[in-house]
C-alpha cells in the first residue's frame, strides 16, 4: 500500500478506502511478524468497517463506523505508548494516523449527521434466488469475516457449540469416531449424549460437506477435455450451481450452519494440495455478498501454492460477488510475487473488469508473466483511443522476450493495429525454440493473411508440429504441404491397437479446416474416449481427391484465392458458427474466438473459459455485430473491422 | 367458491431442516442412504435415508414429532391462536404403527409448538395417498372458515417392525433385491388460505387448482391392477387444470408396480400430459411414505419462489400400498 493511497483516504474521507488501507497495513504486519499487540485492535476496526457496509440498518452501520474510529484511536494510543515508535512501526504509524483522520473527515461526519436526521430505514435482505446458468449472488446472515484465512479458521467451530460439546465430553459420555470414513477433526461424543442443537449442527454440516464435495468435483468436470465438446460443461455447471445453492440454503433459516466456516474447514481438512477444495472455498466465498467475503476470497490467492493457483483464479473469475474486482485491485497494490500479480490481472480480465489504469501500471513490470497478462487485458479493453495501442507498441519496442511479445502482438491485432501482425511475423521468423515456433505460427495463422503461407511452410519445415497451423490460415495452396506431411507421418511407427497418431490427427484436422467435405474415419479404440465417433480422415489420397474437386470447381473463376474454412470462403461468421456449434472442441473454439476478435475488435471477443450461459449470451451479442459477412481481403489492414 | 392458496410451506427430510434446504437439496438429486443398525434377511445392514440429527433410540411417535416440529414451526410463524391441522400419518396397516400413535403425535405437536389445536383437526392414515386425502380435508376446513388451516404429512420407516415387514416382502432396495425402494423419513406442512389472494395476510406461494382421490377397485380382489383409480384421478386433475401441466411429482420410489401403475395412468392421459418433467422420490430423500405428497408440494412452492421450477404448474400423483389413490394440481401464485 502506497502512502499516496493513504493520502487519498484522508482527502476523500471514505470508509471503504480506509478499509483497504487498513487491510494493507494488517497484511504488512503479518509479513513483518511485529507489533502483535496492535493486531486485535486493527482487526476489530476492520470488522467494524465491514459491518458498516453490510449492516441492514443505517443507524447500526453508522454506529459501527464510529466504533471503528474509536478502536483505531486506541490502536494509535497503544502504538505511541513508551515514546517514539521505531522500525516497522515508525513506517506504519503515519498510515494509521491517516486512517484515523480519514474517519474524522468532514465527509463521513456529514453523512452521519445527514442520516441521523432521517428515520433509520432498513434494507431488506434479498430473498433466496437459485442460480441459473451463472451463480446467483447470495445474501445471507453471517458473521463478518476477518481479513485472512489464518484468522478465519480460528475458532474452527462455533465457539459456543464447541464449549458445550467439550463440557459434555468432560462429563464422561463414551466417545466414538464418527460413523463414516471421513477424517474427523475431533472425536465426537455419542449422538444420544449431544443436545439436539449439536446434532442438528452435525447433520447440516454433513450435508454441507457433501455439497462442497460436489462443488469441488464439478469444478474439474466443467472443463471439457480435448476430446469432449464444449457443451458437455452445461450439465456439470448446472450441478455445480445446484450444489452451491443447496449449500447456501443450509446457511438460511432457524436451523442453519455457517456455510462460510464449512467451506473454509473443508479446504483445510487435508494437508495435501487439493485444487477442488481450494476452488470450492474461493467460489463459495465469492458467491456470497459482502466486501469482507470478497476480500477473504481474494486474500487466499496470495498464500496459495502454485499448484492450486489456477483453481483459485478460476473460482474468482467465475464467482458472482461484485466486490471481487475492487478487492483484486486492492490486492494488486500489496502483491509483490509476479505469479500472484499475473493471477490477479487474469481475474480482472476474465471477469471483464480490466481497466486502463491497472493494466497500464503493470504492462512494464519486470516479470514477463505479469507484462503479458497486463497486455492481454489491454487488448480487450473497449476503449477505442489510440493511447492503448501506443502503450502496447512501446512495450513491443522495449521487451524482447517471446512471452510478452506474443501477448502484445495478439492484443495489438485485436485492437486493429498492424503492428500486431508485423510483430507476429518477426517473432515467427526469429523463433528458434520449437515451442516458440509453434506458438508464433499459430498466432500468425490466426491473425495473418494468405501472404503468410510461405512463412508458415518454412516454420513447418523447422518444426513439423507447427505445420498444422496452416489449417487456420486457410490458404488452398497449403493443402499440398499438409498432404505431403500426412504421407510422411503415415509411414512413422504406429501405436498398437489401431488408434490414430496425434500428429496425423492434427494434420487431418488442418486439411478439414481448409477443404471440409466431411471426409472422416470412424474412431476406434481409445480414440472413442470422447464425444466424437468420427474424425477427419488421415488418408492423404482422399484429401488429394477433395483438393482436385475443389480446384475443378474454381477453374475458370477469376476470383482471387481466399481464406477457406471447411470448404467455403471464410468470413467472421464462420468463426462465430464454430464458437456456437454444440459439437465444437475447446481448443478450436479459442482459435475461433481470437479470429473473431481480430475481425471485429474487442467487442467480438468471447471468453471460452467462462460459464456456457455467458458464452451463449456473448455469441448472441456478436451475432448482432455488423461486419460478420464482410470479405476478409487479402492483405494486412484489409481485414474487416466493424466500427 | 373461493380459491385455495398455499401461503407457507415447511419441510424436514434427511436432506435439510427447512423447505428451502430440502428443496434446494432435491434439485441436486443428492440421496445419501446410510446403514441402519437393522439387518435384513441376508444378514446385510439395511440402508435408509434418515435424519441424522435424530438419535436411533428415538422411534415411533417421538420420532415423528421430532421430524414434524421444524417443518410445522416454519409454517405457523406469524400466526396466532389455535391451529387446525389435517395430518397424514403412516399407514395404519403398517406393522409397528400403534393405535395410540396418532393421538400421541397430535398432542406432541401441540405441546412442542405451544399452540392449541382446533377440535376439527383431523388425521389420515393411508400411506402415500394420505397427503392428497389430508389436503382434501384441509380444503374443506379452510372453506368452512377454520382458523390457521395447516395440512401436513409425516412418516418414518425407521423402526424395526416396519423395516422387517418391508424386508420380508422383498421391498427394500438392496444388493439382493432390485425391485425395491430406499426407505426414508420426513415431514412437510403447508398453510392454506381460502380467500381472494389480495385479502390474504401475505403473498401466497401457490394456488391449489384441484385435489382428487379415489379407491382402486381391484385392491384386495384377485384382479390385476391396471391403474383404474389413478387414471381417473390424473384425468380429473388434468381436466380441472385445462390440460396444461408439464411437471409431475410422483411417488415412484423404485418399485416396479408403482412405476407400472403410473405409466398406465399417464399413458391414458397422454393427450393432456405430454412429455412432462418428472421429479421422483429419489430426489426428495427416498420413499417418504405419508409425507411424500406434502413434501412434493413444499418443493414445488420453494422452487417457484427460488425461480428454478421446470414449469408453473405441478401435478402430484400418489398411490398407497392400500386401495387409496390421490393427487393434486397446484400452480405458481401470480
Amino acid at each position: 500500500m502506497s502512502d499516496t493511497r493513504a493520502t487519498e483516504v484522508t482527502r476523500n474521507g471514505d470508509a471503504h478506502l480506509a478499509q483497504t488501507v487498513l487491510g494493507g497495513l494488517l497484511a504488512d504486519l503479518e509479513v513483518a511478524g511485529t507489533h502483535l499487540e496492535l493486531r486485535p485492535l486493527l482487526e476489530r476496526a476492520r470488522t467494524r468497517l465491514y459491518e458498516s457496509e453490510s449492516c441492514l440498518d443505517v443507524a447500526a452501520a453508522l454506529a459501527s463506523l464510529e466504533d471503528a474510529h474509536r478502536v483505531l484511536g486506541q490502536a494509535r494510543q497503544l502504538a505511541t505508548e513508551g515514546g517514539e515508535p521505531a522500525g516497522e512501526l515508525a513506517r506504519l504509524l503515519p498510515r494509521l494516523e491517516q486512517i484515523v483522520i480519514a474517519l474524522h473527515d468532514a465527509h463521513v461526519q456529514r453523512e452521519i449527521a445527514r442520516d441521523r436526521s432521517r428515520p433509520a430505514p432498513t434494507r431488506l435482505r434479498r430473498t433466496f434466488r437459485s442460480s441459473a446458468g451463472v451463480p446467483n449472488l447470495h445474501d445471507i446472515e453471517r458473521r463478518v469475516l476477518p481479513a485472512s484465512l489464518t484468522q478465519a479458521m480460528l475458532p474452527p467451530l462455533d465457539a459456543a457449540l464447541e464449549d458445550r460439546d467439550d463440557a459434555l465430553e468432560e462429563d464422561g459420555p463414551s466417545e466414538v469416531a464418527p460413523d463414516d470414513d471421513r477424517p474427523a477433526r475431533r472425536r465426537l461424543p455419542l449422538a444420544s449424549a449431544l443436545p439436539s442443537e449439536a446434532l442438528e449442527w452435525r447433520e447440516l454440516s454433513r450435508l454441507a460437506r457433501d455439497r462442497l464435495e460436489e462443488i469441488a468435483i464439478s469444478s474439474h468436470l466443467r472443463r471439457p477435455t480435448t476430446r469432449h465438446y464444449w457443451t458437455v460443461a452445461v450439465g456439470y455447471e448446472a450441478r455445480l450451481l445446484e450444489n452451491l445453492d443447496a449449500l447456501v440454503a443450509l446457511g438460511i433459516g432457524p436451523f442453519h450452519i455457517d456455510v462460510v466456516d464449512s467451506a473454509i474447514d473443508y479446504a483445510a481438512e487435508i494437508q495435501s494440495l487439493d485444487v477442488g477444495r481450494v476452488f470450492a472455498r474461493a467460489f463459495v466465498l465469492g458467491c456470497i455478498s459482502g466486501a469482507d467475503a470478497a476480500d477473504l476470497a481474494v486474500a487466499s490467492l496470495s498464500a496459495t501454492h502454485a499448484t492450486t493457483r489456477a483453481a483459485l483464479v478460476d473460482a474468482l473469475s467465475l464467482a458472482s460477488n461484485v466486490d471481487i474486482a475492487r478487492s483484486v485491485r486492492a490486492a494488486l497494490l500489496r502483491e509483490h510475487v509476479p505469479n500472484g500479480i499475473a493471477s490477479l490481472l487474469e481475474i480482472l480480465r476474465r471477469r471483464g473488469e480490466t481497466d486502463v489504469a491497472t493494466s497500464s501500471a503493470f504492462v512494464a513490470h519486470p516479470s514477463p508473466t505479469v507484462r503479458s497478462e497486463a497486455a492481454r487485458g489491454l487488448g480487450l479493453l473497449p476503449d477505442g483511443s489510440s493511447a492503448v495501442e501506443r502503450l502496447l507498441e512501446a512495450v513491443l519496442e522495449r521487451q524482447a522476450d517471446s512471452t510478452t511479445r506474443l501477448a502484445v502482438a495478439e492484443a495489438l491485432a485485436i485492437r486493429g493495429s498492424r503492428r500486431g501482425i508485423a510483430a507476429a511475423r518477426e517473432g515467427l521468423d526469429s523463433a528458434r525454440d520449437p515451442n516458440d515456433v509453434t506458438q508464433w505460427a499459430r498466432l500468425v495463422a490466426l491473425i495473418g493473411d494468405l501472404s503468410d503461407l510461405e512463412r508458415l511452410v518454412a516454420a513447418g519445415a523447422r518444426v513439423p508440429v507447427a505445420l498444422a497451423s496452416l489449417g487456420w490460415l486457410g490458404h488452398r495452396d497449403a493443402v499440398p504441404h499438409l498432404i505431403a506431411a500426412l504421407m510422411r507421418e503415415r509411414v512413422a511407427p504406429r501405436p498398437v491397437g489401431g488408434e490414430g497418431r496425434v500428429e496425423e490427427a492434427r494434420l487431418a484436422c488442418a486439411l478439414d479446416r481448409i477443404l471440409g467435405g466431411d471426409l472422416v474415419d470412424t474412431l476406434v479404440g481409445d480414440d472413442r474416449l470422447g464425444n466424437a465417433t468420427t474424425a477427419p480422415t488421415t488418408d492423404p489420397e482422399r484429401w488429394r481427391s477433395q483438393l482436385e474437386i475443389h480446384v475443378r470447381q474454381r477453374t475458370g473463376s477469376d476470383e482471387a484465392p481466399r481464406k477457406m474454412r471447411f470448404g467455403e470462403a471464410w468470413t467472421p461468421r464462420a468463426s462465430l458458427d464454430e464458437l456456437e456449434s454444440p459439437s465444437s472442441f475447446s481448443v478450436e473454439r479459442s482459435g475461433a474466438s481470437l479470429e473473431l476478435s481480430v475481425a471485429l475488435g474487442p467487442a467480438g471477443s468471447v471468453d471460452t473459459a467462462t460459464w456456457v450461459a455467458k458464452q451463449e449470451l456473448s455469441c448472441l451479442a456478436v451475432r448482432q455485430t455488423p461486419g460478420l459477412d464482410a470479405h476478409p481481403g487479402l492483405s494486412p489492414g484489409k481485414r474487416p473491422r466493424a466500427t | 367458491m373461493k380459491a385455495t392458496w398455499v401461503t407457507r410451506v415447511g419441510a424436514r427430510s434427511p436432506q435439510g431442516m427447512s423447505a428451502l434446504q430440502v428443496a434446494m437439496s432435491a434439485r441436486t438429486g443428492a440421496l445419501a442412504p446410510s446403514a441402519t443398525p437393522f439387518l435384513d434377511q441376508h444378514g446385510e445392514r439395511i440402508g435408509m435415508s434418515r435424519a441424522r440429527a435424530i438419535p436411533d433410540e428415538v422411534v415411533g411417535a417421538a420420532r415423528l414429532i421430532r421430524l414434524a416440529v421444524p417443518a410445522l414451526a416454519e409454517v405457523v410463524v406469524g400466526s396466532e391462536g389455535p391451529l387446525t391441522l389435517s395430518l397424514a400419518l403412516p399407514d395404519r396397516d403398517r406393522p409397528g404403527q400403534t393405535a395410540e400413535l396418532a393421538g400421541l403425535v397430535l398432542a406432541g405437536l401441540a405441546v412442542a409448538l405451544g399452540r392449541p389445536l382446533d377440535p376439527r383437526s383431523s388425521l389420515v392414515r393411508a400411506g402415500h395417498a394420505g397427503g392428497a386425502l389430508a389436503l382434501e380435508a384441509a380444503v374443506r376446513l379452510a372453506a368452512e372458515g377454520a382458523p390457521n388451516v395447516i395440512v401436513g404429512g409425516v412418516d418414518s420407516y425407521f423402526d424395526a417392525e416396519s423395516l422387517r415387514w418391508l424386508d420380508e416382502g422383498d421391498r427394500l432396495h438392496s444388493s439382493q433385491a432390485d425391485d425395491g425402494f430406499i426407505p426414508g423419513e420426513g415431514a412437510a406442512f403447508a398453510a392454506l388460505g381460502a380467500a381472494d389472494s389480495r385479502s390474504l395476510p401475505q403473498r401466497p406461494l401457490a394456488r391449489l387448482i384441484a385435489v382428487e382421490s379415489a379407491v382402486e377397485p381391484t385392491w384386495g380382489a384377485d384382479l390385476p391392477n391396471v391403474g383404474q383409480a389413478l387414471t381417473g384421478v390424473v384425468r380429473r386433475l388434468l381436466t380441472a387444470a385445462g390440460g396444461e401441466v408439464r411437471w409431475v411429482i410422483n411417488d415412484c420410489s423404485g418399485e416396479q408396480h408403482r412405476e407400472r401403475e403410473w405409466y398406465r395412468a399417464a399413458l391414458r392421459a397422454e393427450e393432456m400430459l405430454q412429455a412432462p418433467v418428472r421429479t421422483d422420490p429419489s430426489r426428495l430423500g427416498g420413499d417418504l411414505g405419508a409425507a411424500t405428497g406434502l413434501l412434493g408440494l413444499a418443493v414445488a412452492c420453494t422452487w417457484w419462489s427460488a425461480g428454478c421450477a421446470p414449469s408453473s404448474r405441478c401435478l402430484v400423483s400418489l398411490a398407497s400400498d392400500g386401495a387409496e389413490r390421490g393427487g393434486f394440481v397446484v400452480e405458481e401464485a401470480p
